[in-house]
């Protein structure tokens, strides 16, 4: 008789326990916390929030498009030319986003140094984020070419979840790094309502357009004259 | 008197010992020894047929010491990185660095005394191996086989190719995967014994569930073998790996750079939304 490894156990059962988790603490912090966000702290950097967004839609995009098109992904992926341009796009938007990441965890932590109360779980959970970003950096660095394995690894994996099917012996097969990368971000998807970090903490876009609107009006402003 | 009991000796040991290989093939089929020549060592020598990408080997066991022969099939990397002047000539003549071939101390010897067997026979076929190996794919097969390697031939079932995962020296700039172990003399180390049902079973753990439900056809598989074999008859190992990390930290500065000049470096407003209790 085959007995289920833990690891086989924790990649069926740990996604759905996340997901419900995620949906729970959500519900909680929009229904009886009224979506408290806590007291205001400082912004970052505009360079900063520009390298959350860019980072940010890098990383969204690259996982998201692979796990809804893997069969167009891996023909994009059958050359390793294109692999190298799309792994040298990835690790940039990475290495951007862990620099947003750790912008914002700075903030969150030197407010918390200020005396500025509840900032104790939202900097947990942006260490956490900065953890999973930098394991990500790290896949990146030391496992040639993790964009094509997850569109062939990881993506059916992840694709056997949504259709409540998990097919976990490509993921319990790979590398120790890979497999802690997934788990730290199924924690980080379970934890992050809890911490009642506003949306644009993560993905500044609206700061971002912001900037860009102001730089087209003066750009426009600069031409009448 | 002397002189003659040394050649007597000599004559009948050599006989002894080529009537017990002819006994032995023809008893049980080729011994081990030529085997491995066969496997190991037929696609870069031959024994009395000529020069191919490595000399002829009629005749190596006068022309070298039974001790120099065992230490270079050993290591040629060793004998030549080690500055022997017999390796580092070989290498010069034929330009290409003979691979680790990972035999062991009895494997060696095996060959010594098939190599001095075939000497004083004046010349040996390398014995026949049943169906094709990779040592004999032709130029059209080892293209193939490479093109499948990389991603610009598919795999007819839609399996990876073998590049997001295994590097070789033939790779770009960039190299292959590193997923997995270099395949540059994975023929060499495994032979065609060992490599083909690692092929056609999948059988490490990551590769089964790569290629599980995306098997290679024998055609494939045999190109793939082809060029593995040809990888494997020149010794030069793959490049070593670009770091990648100088890559993705000039494109980060780069890009934070860009959002400096374009934006300044004032902060944004509290990054709290006003609708949040404060």
């Amino acid at each position: 008789m085959n007995t289920p490894s833990i690891s086989s156990a924790a990649f069926t059962y740990l996604p759905y326990l996340a997901v419900f988790g995620f949906l729970g603490a959500w519900m909680y912090r929009i229904g009886i916390l009224r979506n408290n966000h806590g007291p205001r702290v400082g912004g970052i950097s505009a360079a900063s929030e520009g390298a959350l967004v860019v980072g940010f839609v890098t990383i969204f995009l690259g996982h998201v498009a692979t796990t809804l098109a893997p069969g167009a992904m891996r023909a994009l992926l059958a050359d390793i030319e294109r692999v190298a341009v799309i792994e040298s796009a990835g690790l940039v938007g990475a290495l951007l986003f862990s620099w947003g990441i750790f912008a914002r965890l700075r903030q969150r932590w030197l407010a918390m140094r200020a005396g500025v109360p509840e900032q104790e779980p939202r900097i947990m959970i942006l260490a956490l984020a900065l953890i999973t970003s930098f394991s990500g950096v790290f896949l990146t660095i030391s496992f040639r070419w993790i964009t094509a394995w997850y569109a062939y690894i990881s993506a059916p994996y992840v694709r056997s979840l949504i259709v409540l099917e998990p097919q976990t012996a490509s993921m319990v097969a790979s590398p120790m790094a890979v497999k802690l990368h997934a788990l730290l971000f199924i924690m980080l998807l379970a934890a992050w309502p809890m911490a009642g970090l506003p949306w644009e903490e993560l993905f500044p876009f609206k700061g971002v357009s912001k900037r860009i609107a102001e730089a087209a009006l003066a750009a426009e402003s600069e031409n009448h004259k | 008197m002397r002189t003659f009991t040394q050649f007597f000796s000599t004559s009948v040991g050599a006989l002894v010992l080529l009537g017990s290989l002819s006994q032995t093939w023809a008893a049980d089929g080729p011994g081990p020894a030529a085997l491995t020549f066969a496997e190991k060592c037929a696609t870069c020598h031959s024994i009395g047929g000529g020069r191919k990408v490595g000399p002829d080997l009629l005749g190596v066991n006068q022309r070298r010491t039974q001790e120099w022969v065992e230490n270079f099939i050993k290591s040629p990397g060793a004998a030549i990185d080690g500055g022997d002047p017999v390796a580092n000539q070989l290498f010069k003549e034929y330009g290409i660095r003979m691979p680790e071939l990972g035999l062991n101390a009895s494997d060696i010897s095996g060959l010594w005394a098939y190599l001095s067997a075939c000497t004083e026979k004046g010349g040996c076929q390398p014995v026949s191996l049943g169906p094709k190996w990779g040592t004999d794919g032709n130029a059209e097969e080892i293209a193939s086989g490479k093109a499948l390697f990389f991603g610009e031939n598919r795999f007819a079932k839609g399996g990876a190719p073998c590049f997001i995962c295994h590097n070789v020296r033939d790779a770009a700039v960039m190299g292959g995967g590193t997923l997995g172990p270099d395949l540059t003399f994975v023929y060499a180390r495994l032979g065609e014994r060992d490599l083909e049902p690692q092929l056609a079973g999948m059988t490490t753990p990551v590769m089964n569930a790569v290629y599980a439900a995306t098997p290679l056809t024998d055609t494939e598989r045999f190109e793939l073998k082809s060029y593995f074999a040809q990888l494997s008859r020149n010794g030069t190992p793959s490049r070593k790996e670009n770091n990648f990390l100088w890559l993705g930290l000039e494109g980060m500065g780069l890009a934070l750079g860009g959002f400096v000049l374009a934006w300044g470096r004032n902060r944004s407003a509290k990054n709290n939304q006003p609708k949040g209790k404060s």
